[in-house]
């Protein structure tokens, strides 16, 4: 697997070269920030049985469920899976002294994200086209 | 989140908060949105019985507001802000944080009880 391994090295060196880091940085700080704001509005909806009983709860989670909010979810599942594998990364590179391996690293976060949000586009299908 | 800025604590528990999110919202995000089915009190006072499961939510309600506020917090300070503000919305996101906690463990209440 000769080609790939250089594929993605090179692809690693290209990164830094061109200073895509920054790109990294952004993004790491508006998933972030979107997410922790998220997690407002979350707390609030899921305590929601707390006005009324289990069919105050079934009544506000159904609609958060409804149809367009699908898309939404998949944006914040991507959000914290791209959050989740460059935060692993700013680890790394953090506590194993891993700089001058970080082109390799934001090629593996992008390919894990990538995979993941492809696995949740296909877990939500039948949410988007209606099928089941 | 520069360990400059915020010193060395703040840093270091975001680091460390951050890897036990990393597991925990893995498994958050399985159980839940990538399981595809649609969730209701039903289903989750089903899991909340389980009081494994209890404690795991009430650890990434901790975390996760921690994760969360010294993170808004941080950027805060990534705009310089003059002493004031800074003990001022440093105060704020702690208080945030705390009440959140204390609402956020009130929510898991009826959940579990049914």
């Amino acid at each position: 697997m000769k080609i790939t391994r250089d594929l993605y090295l090179s692809a690693g060196r290209n990164i830094v070269r061109e200073h895509h880091g920054l790109w990294f940085f952004g993004l790491q700080r508006l998933t972030g920030f979107l997410l922790a704001v998220y997690l407002i509005p979350h707390i609030l909806i899921n305590s929601s049985a707390l006005f009324g009983s289990a069919e105050t709860y079934d009544w506000i989670t159904s609609l958060v469920q409804g149809p367009g909010f699908q898309y939404i979810e998949i944006l914040i599942v991507l959000g914290v899976f791209f959050h989740l594998f460059n935060g692993l990364r700013i680890i790394l590179v953090d506590f194993f002294a891993l700089t001058r391996r970080q082109g390799t690293l934001m090629v593996l976060v992008s390919v894990f994200t990538a995979v993941m949000f492809a696995y949740t586009i296909w877990v939500y299908l039948p949410k988007i086209t209606g099928i089941h | 989140m520069q360990i400059e800025r915020t010193g060395f604590w703040p840093w270091f528990l975001q680091r460390l908060t951050g890897l036990f999110l990393a597991v925990g919202m893995a498994v958050h995000m399985f159980i839940l949105p990538l399981k595809g089915g649609a969730v209701n009190f039903y289903s989750v006072h089903g899991r909340l019985q389980h009081a494994g499961w209890l404690i795991f939510d009430v650890l990434l309600l901790i975390t996760c507001l921690y994760h969360g506020f010294n993170g808004l917090w941080a950027i805060i300070l990534d705009y310089n802000p003059r002493l004031l503000w800074r003990k001022v919305l440093g105060y704020l996101m702690f208080v945030l944080g705390l009440l959140f906690l204390v609402y956020g463990i009130a929510a898991l209440i009826p959940l579990v009880g049914g």
